[in-house]
């Protein structure tokens, strides 16, 4: 295995129920992450995925156990693009680096990486004006710019088109073939995490741990529909189904 | 393409305003000529116009203009200021809200109008009281709208900058005024008529300059063509003002999509 860049060691996380109470949402789970590995969450609706994605980007803190890596180095990209309605597309895409105080050349790196992802003649344009799947494209692109070790990628395909998300998912993996990029991604569609992934996490129920961790052992560029892919697919719903 | 469209298109929207405007000012001078009406009690345009010129090209009324003028200008400032930063502040902190809520509830209820006496007691007649009034006026609608935006706001982008490790200042910068200005200046559109109501009060309740004494003077003295010229004045101005806040909400609303196409307000 190359370098780690994320650890996990027995990582705990639980929700107030009530005045005294507290669920515990997340039971302990231990993984670790090389650099360059696209690593896939999997799990049943409510078993803990975006908590584990928001304790990584240190928007929830842990109940115990410990995180090694740096969270300034980590970018979270949501479900829903939250774009700043007021903002144009080309101030959506900065905003990540405004936040971080990082408003250096900005603009013109955010042009750049925006006309890259077909968003060139969208700078000025506001989000009401976007369909879905652009907004998701600035939604990426703006976890990009602040150039993150770690992507932790929160089922950001689930609201597209079959169509779109193939397109945007091309323009992740040829972006995360360019820039030494580490992601953990959580996804229910198991078509697209054996199509992304190197290894997938199949996450237990409440509380959660991590139950098996299985390679994909398929050479890259993948082919959808290919039977080695549908095979992958097909062993990774009857693991999740057990 | 017809270049003349958008003009067209705005004659069109404002026709029947005008035409019903003109055939109020018609009807109201044949009803004042023909003595349908008692002329002395309700005037008349014309008579109205000639007063209006005899006192605009004397100096007299100027002084009475920049001093409401002067009263009304605090009054936005503080109002706009006081009412945005308690809006912020209520919408943000919940012990305070929890705290004040009862307070704010009930003094925005209370017709200001009452408080007048209190204030002039506190405060003497004239200025500093006219202006704490229009302030009060001013701030009530703005507090509220503010503190609708903040709470209105929604949660998913403080989440977003958090995740990029926003400050609080950046938060507060990038996402809280900007998310909140389109509902402060909705309440800053209702606060200017406000705050134009409060210094006029003031000016009815005691004071010793302004349009409102003067307009007060005038009906002491049975001079009504004079009072409409004020009111005139006064109406003129509130409609200025409104426009004014209006253009300024569709330049910062520019992103929504119901800018687009949207025309007019009250």
């Amino acid at each position: 295995m190359s370098e780690v860049v994320l650890t996990v060691r027995d990582l705990r996380a639980s929700y107030p129920v009530g005045a005294s109470e507290r669920l515990e949402v997340l039971g302990g789970i231990d993984v670790s992450v090389a650099r360059g590995e696209i690593l896939a969450l999997v799990g049943t609706s409510g078993c803990g995925k975006t908590t584990l994605l928001h304790v990584l980007s240190g928007l929830h803190a842990p109940s115990g156990g410990t995180i090694e890596g740096s969270r300034d180095s980590m970018a979270m990209v949501f479900q829903r693009p939250h774009l700043l309605p007021w903002r144009t597309v080309l101030d959506n895409a900065t905003f990540g680096l405004e936040c971080r105080g990082d408003v250096t050349d900005a603009n013109a790196k955010a042009s750049a990486l925006l006309s890259r992802m077909g968003l060139g003649d969208h700078l000025a344009d506001y989000p009401h004006q976007l369909s879905e799947g652009m907004k998701q494209r600035v939604n990426l692109a703006r976890a990009l710019l602040v150039e993150p070790e770690v992507l932790l990628l929160d089922e950001p395909f689930a609201a597209l088109d079959v169509r779109t998300r193939r397109g945007l998912q091309e323009d992740l993996l040829e972006l995360w073939g360019e820039q030494d990029l580490t992601i953990v991604l959580v996804s229910h569609s198991l078509d697209d995490v054996v199509y992304l992934s190197d290894r997938v996490g199949i996450l237990s129920e409440k509380p959660t741990r991590l139950q098996e961790l299985t390679e994909i052992d398929l050479p890259r560029p993948r082919k959808r529909g290919t039977l080695a892919l549908l095979e992958c697919v097909a062993a990774l719903e009857a693991k999740l189904s057990l | 393409m017809d270049a003349s469209g958008a003009p067209n298109a705005e004659r069109q929207r404002t026709w029947p305003a005008h035409a019903t405007a003109l055939g109020f000012l018609i009807s109201w001078e044949l009803a004042s000529r023909f003595e349908l009406i008692n002329p002395v009690l309700v005037s008349s345009p014309s008579r109205i116009s000639v007063a209006g010129w005899d006192m605009l090209s004397t100096s007299g009324i100027y002084p009475d203009l920049g001093f409401t003028l002067g009263v009304f200008a605090l009054s936005v400032i503080l109002g706009v200021g006081g009412g945005t930063v308690a809006g912020l502040a209520l919408g943000t902190h919940k012990t305070l809200y929890q705290a004040l809520n009862p307070f704010v509830v009930a003094t925005n209820a209370l017709p200001k109008i009452v408080l007048m006496p209190l204030i002039m007691l506190w405060l003497g007649v004239g200025f500093a009281a006219n202006v704490f009034l229009g302030a009060l006026m001013a701030s009530f609608p703005i507090l509220v709208s503010t503190f609708t935006g903040v709470r209105s706001l929604e949660q998913e982008y403080m989440v977003l900058a958090r995740s990029f490790r926003a400050s609080k200042w950046t938060i507060a910068r990038s996402v809280v005024l900007p998310g909140v200005l389109p509902y402060v200046l909705s309440g800053l559109r209702v606060g200017v008529n406000y705050a134009l109501v409060g210094a006029l009060i003031g000016e009815f309740f005691g004071a010793d300059r302004g349009i409102g004494y003067r307009m007060n003077l005038y009906m002491a003295n049975f001079q009504v063509d004079q009072f409409f010229v004020c009111l005139v004045l006064v109406a003129l101005f509130a409609v200025a003002c409104t426009s004014l806040v209006h253009r300024l909400e569709q330049r910062v609303e520019r992103w929504r999509p119901s800018a687009l196409g949207r025309s007019g307000g009250m």
